[in-house]
């Protein structure tokens, strides 16, 4: 037992993570700094963490830290990624979202980033403890800022409903891990895989990979333990709500696949059928009540419940290709969320947010730019070519079929063609129907502009050249 | 022999007294008593992480859920019901829900444990284990735990963070 | 005792607390049933780390502990300011929050 010997090089994202934050609480004593500023040093850390993060997937690291507690391979890297191409996307919405008011504005940003922080230990984390305290640190920030505005009632409710069942799941996560270690006599995720190999299949261990799902299952907003989901997206400030449905949930995910492909994997028949049946429940559910939803941000909440239905499809193929696609398909889906929430801030009238769907008639003659960003964030989010949305659905359900599971496919095929009729539904709102009164529009804020921009050439890019995303994606299956 | 007798009549005393009080803890109508009866939840669980030689985690039990998260759930009844008494009722359907789900889960879990081969059952001869603390140190802060150790950090600051931030007046009402 | 006898009192606890959540709508005693099941864990990792002789069970508890507090400090912030809301935009909501 000696003092573990730290290369910090592989620690980088991580390192540049943490001194962003520390920057961002100094700053924010200085009450002669624009508040401004505070979200240009978060955008900026976490853009060099990315550039890091980039740099380490194509030097191709494969290395652990810590005595083997925090894994820095490619899958991890690969997550690391989306996390702050999703960090900083937020951070660029917030800008124009905040200063409508708010004065004080350090804690927001040092909590996205502690959260980001919590995130890519999840992903890294080769230790069942690790990945435990990842995900509180990153729940109990989200729970905060669900709450953050504290002067809105609705904001608080989401706040506490969201730390109730958070913290509920994180008991049952606990319980799981607790019966893992009892089964396996270790909590370290290569040792666990070794044990299970060696034909020891203990009840301890089915039960507390049960207990796993259900705790996960809550985390990553899969039916039936979904009903978080919508009442905190729709009470929660829209830029966290566009980052609990992006960043989180791939983490979320980045968790399950690590623990479940890795660890369990000599579980896999036991596990399988339920991702299966998890997998149709969360998509059949999320699409069909989606389609009753007459708030956007309520639709949205639902369609992120499906969407992860369909990365329970890659998990269910269980092989590297089902990895690679769920990689991919996280990516994009993170990218286009955020950008449909990025456009639902964007139409904002004077009176405050504009969230009924019926509202946004016309908003194709008035606000052409808006409605083109919109439709493109929907059609991709329905999975048309030639947008990223399919380019995802396209390798997830390949992975699937590849594997066997034809009739899942075709579940998730009947559900794409639901999905499709509510997203397009909006579309067609807002170009085909006349407006019921003429609503006062704020003029386009730059910075949400450009947010959204970049959220287009991201979701036409990925459709147009998957090859340049699904390569990185296929090369960093393999776990440290 | 006679020692192991009364250990074990110990034992079954402290487990009655953990699982009693925390079936009050979910029935009891008053608030207070319930925080009272997870008191005693605590204190049974401290005592039984004597029996499993714990003895660190048996004081730090006391030292942080009792006199820590006990009184700041305390004070939480306090500060939201002004007078320390609010009746609750539970809803029949609920009840009849949550039972259901409770006895799935207790019924798995019973059925894993007692269907686990190889186990030897912890040794009660009466001897002890060397104090368990400098262990815990030695492996928190110079060894394996190193990462946790720091993770954890971090997250109490985002305890504090977050509990000031909530606490503390929204400033944009001034302008 | 054997290590049966306590894994079979930290499920019991943990399915009270199960329990507890699903029954009572007070946020403040399903709090307390949350620190019930993080409880019974905390007893299963201690009883399992006697069993295997492997102290690392112990320091799992110790940052559990550390998390449970964390997130109460958290929780109960969240839950005074939400009751604050319901005293002051609503005194007859104040009834939901305790039924």
């Amino acid at each position: 037992m000696t003092v573990p010997v730290i290369n910090w090089h592989m620690l980088m994202p991580e390192l540049v993570i943490v001194l962003t934050f520390v920057i961002v609480m100094v700053f924010d004593l200085f009450k002669s700094i624009r508040k401004s500023i505070l979200a240009w040093v978060t955008i900026i850390g976490s853009a060099i963490a990315l550039w890091a993060s980039v740099e380490m997937l194509h030097a191709g690291v494969n290395g652990s830290q810590f005595n083997g507690m925090l894994a820095v391979d490619r899958f991890s890297m690969f997550f690391k990624i989306i996390f702050l191409v999703s960090t900083i996307l937020v951070s660029l919405i917030s800008i124009n979202y905040l200063d409508r008011g708010d004065k004080r504005q350090g804690e927001y940003y040092v909590l996205i980033l502690l959260a980001t922080l919590g995130m890519m230990l999840m992903a890294s984390g080769n230790e069942l403890i690790v990945v435990f305290l990842g995900l509180e640190l990153m729940s109990l920030s989200l729970y905060v800022l669900a709450g953050y505005f504290r002067s809105v009632q609705v904001s608080s409710e989401a706040g506490m409903k969201y730390l109730l069942l958070g913290a509920f799941a994180s008991g049952f996560f606990l319980y799981g891990i607790a019966l893992i270690y009892g089964g396996a006599g270790t909590t370290s995720i290569p040792e666990i895989a070794s044990v299970l190999e060696d034909g020891e299949k203990s009840p301890l261990m089915l039960a507390g990979m049960f207990l796993l799902i259900v705790g996960f299952g809550f985390k990553v907003a899969l039916v039936p333990f979904h009903q978080w989901a919508p009442d905190v997206y729709e009470g929660a400030p829209t830029t966290i709500a566009a980052f609990i449905s992006a960043g989180p949930k791939a983490a979320g995910f980045a968790a399950f696949l690590r623990i479940f492909t890795s660890a369990l994997e000599s579980l896999q028949p036991e596990w399988i059928v339920v991702i299966v049946i998890l997998a149709a429940l969360t998509m059949t559910v999320g699409n069909v009540i989606a389609t009753a939803q007459s708030n956007i941000k309520r639709m949205l909440a639902y369609s992120s419940v499906a969407h992860a239905g369909y990365v329970l499809v890659a998990l269910a193929a269980a092989n590297k290709d089902g990895i690679s696609s769920a990689m991919l398909y996280l990516l994009v889906y993170c990218v286009m969320n955020i950008g449909a929430f990025a456009a639902v801030i964007l139409a904002t009238t004077e009176d405050g947010e504009n969230l009924k769907i019926s509202d946004y008639a016309g908003l194709g003659f008035r606000k052409p730019l808006l409605a083109l960003f919109l439709s493109i964030m929907l059609v991709s989010l329905a999975g048309f070519p030639p947008t990223a949305g399919f380019v995802g659905k396209f390798y997830v359900f390949r992975s699937a079929v590849d594997a066997g599971h034809i009739w899942l496919v075709v579940i998730a095929a009947i559900n794409t063609a639901i999905s499709a009729f509510y997203y397009l539904r909006v579309v067609v709102v807002m170009y085909m129907q006349e407006p019921d009164e003429e609503l006062e529009y704020h003029a386009y804020p730059g910075l949400l502009v450009f947010t959204l921009l970049l959220a287009t050439i991201g979701v036409v890019l990925i459709g147009v050249l998957p090859s340049y995303f699904l390569g990185p994606a296929q090369i960093s299956t393999q776990f440290f | 022999m006679e020692f192991a007798g009364i250990k074990s009549l110990i034992f079954y005393a402290f487990a009655l007294l953990t699982v009693a009080s925390a079936v009050l803890v979910v029935t009891v109508r008053n608030i207070v008593h319930a925080a009272f009866s997870l008191m005693i939840t605590l204190f049974g669980v401290a005592g039984l992480y004597v029996f499993l030689q714990a003895d660190f985690l048996a004081a730090t039990q006391v030292i942080v859920y009792v006199g820590g998260i006990l009184v700041l759930i305390l004070f939480g009844v306090m500060m939201t019901s002004g007078r320390l008494q609010m009746r609750i009722q539970i809803e029949r359907g609920q009840l009849i829900l949550g039972g259901l789900v409770a006895l799935l889960i207790l019924l798995l879990l019973f059925g894993v444990i007692s269907n686990t081969p190889h186990w030897e059952g912890i040794k009660d001869d009466g001897s002890t284990l060397e104090p368990t603390t400098r262990t815990i140190g030695e492996m928190i802060m110079q060894g394996e735990f190193l990462l946790p150790f720091e993770v954890v950090s971090i997250l109490l600051l985002v305890a504090l963070i977050g509990a000031a931030l909530i606490s503390r007046k929204e400033v944009r009402d001034e302008e | 005792m054997s290590l049966e006898w306590y894994l079979a009192l930290s499920a019991l606890l943990f399915t009270v607390g199960v329990i507890g959540v699903l029954i009572r709508r007070n946020a403040i005693i399903i709090f307390m049933c949350i620190e019930l099941m993080l409880n019974a864990a905390n007893l299963a990792f201690v009883a399992i780390s006697r069993e295997l002789g492997d102290p690392s069970g112990q320091v799992f508890v110790f940052f559990v502990m550390t998390v449970a507090a964390a997130e109460v400090a958290i929780g109960l912030a969240i839950i005074v300011s939400v009751f604050k809301h319901r005293e002051t935009v609503n005194v007859d909501e104040v009834d939901s929050l305790k039924g």
